[in-house]
């Protein structure tokens, strides 16, 4: 009889204790490693440095890009090959597609907003968009 | 190693010590707390012994990167391969871990000699070891940052300092593993352990899938 009264609390208990257990184990772990941060970077804002001029052509912008370096070679992200798609519309809208050296690079959203920087402060740039995606990471394709 | 040195690796430990202990938690929490313990000093020495495996871990790592001067991140078999394949050992010897230590079937007899082997230090050692091996973004932060001052005897100092700073977050396992005098503890940390270990196997096949998709 006492057997029964104390094994009903000792199960809510021990599940409480798992529920706390996996709850601070597994999800911290998987929102740092788990698919969370695989999920690419997206980064927009307006031209900030004479908009109104002439809208640049894809080689000014690529020359631009090219000063930005990778954090972990120290080399251009141009160079180590980083850059997926450069897009250039009349309307002076410049959309940029990024990969990565690795997909789990600590600096994603550093690198994202270094580029998005240098974009916006081109000049006759309206807006810039820039994706940076994990997923495309150099040595995966 | 100079003072500057010493300064960024005790702050990027610091700093970056919550993060570490996230990924270390799934490993560290129900192997210690699952281990029954007596005092406090049996409580630490736990905890030590799986720090102990990690900085040996890390020291490897500061050894090779300051040797080579490249980040192993760089490699992609190392993506790919070597920590789905630390995944899956951790898997394995989690849910291992967790079953001996539930003792569904007493009069088995692998379980009954495998027991004192997986409640042994040697055992903590190794986790430590393995989890030190799978590295976080906060290790690999740490690990761009010696091969930026190079030295192979630099590598290792700020290893070893970023490794203490870390250690900080540890040390409320100690609590931890003075829980688990209790038979109740030691029962939900055991099922922790196998939980965490189906968690890390679906991690590994998940790492692994894309490698196996492609050939």
């Amino acid at each position: 009889m006492r057997e029964k009264n104390t094994g009903r609390p000792r199960t809510i208990l021990l599940i409480i204790l798992i529920l706390a257990g996996v709850a601070l184990t597994i999800l911290p772990h998987w929102l740092r490693t788990g698919k969370r941060s695989l999920q690419p970077v997206i980064l927009e804002g307006p031209g900030r440095c004479y908009p109104d001029a002439a809208p640049p052509d894809s080689l000014d912008i690529l020359f631009r890009l090219a000063t930005v370096t990778d954090p972990d070679f120290n080399l251009s992200i141009i160079e180590v090959g980083l850059l997926e798609t450069l897009a250039l519309d009349t309307s002076a809208r410049v959309r940029v597609v990024l990969g990565l050296t690795t997909p789990y690079c600590p600096y994603l959203q550093e690198l994202a907003q270094t580029v998005l920087d240098t974009l916006t402060n081109t000049p006759g740039v309206k807006r810039a968009t820039v994706k940076l995606d994990p997923n495309l990471a150099r040595h995966q394709r | 190693m100079t003072g500057k040195l010493l300064y960024r690796a005790i702050a990027l430990g610091l700093t970056n010590g919550l993060s570490c202990i996230g990924l270390c938690l799934p490993v560290a929490l129900p192997t210690i707390a699952g281990t029954k313990t007596t005092t406090l000093t049996g409580s630490i020495l736990r905890v030590l012994i799986f720090l102990l495996g990690r900085l040996i871990a890390y020291l490897f790592f500061g050894f090779l990167a300051g040797l080579i001067g490249v980040t192993l991140q760089r490699f992609p078999f190392f993506h790919f391969w070597i920590i789905p394949i630390l995944y899956l050992l951790l898997a394995l010897l989690l849910i291992i871990y967790g079953i001996t230590g539930l003792n569904p079937f007493p009069h088995f007899t692998l379980c009954r000699l495998m027991q004192p082997h997986l409640n042994s230090s040697r055992f903590l050692f190794l986790l430590g070891f393995l989890v030190g091996l799978s590295p976080c973004p906060p290790f690999l932060l740490a690990l761009v940052n010696v091969i930026d001052i190079a030295g192979i005897l630099n590598g290792i100092f700020f290893f070893l300092f970023f490794f203490l700073a870390t250690s900080i977050y540890f040390l409320p396992l100690i609590f931890v593993g003075y829980l688990a005098r209790f038979d109740l503890f030691r029962t939900a940390a055991n099922i922790i352990a196998v939980i965490t270990g189906v968690y890390f196997l679906i991690l590994s096949f998940a790492r692994f899938s894309p490698c196996l998709l492609k050939r």
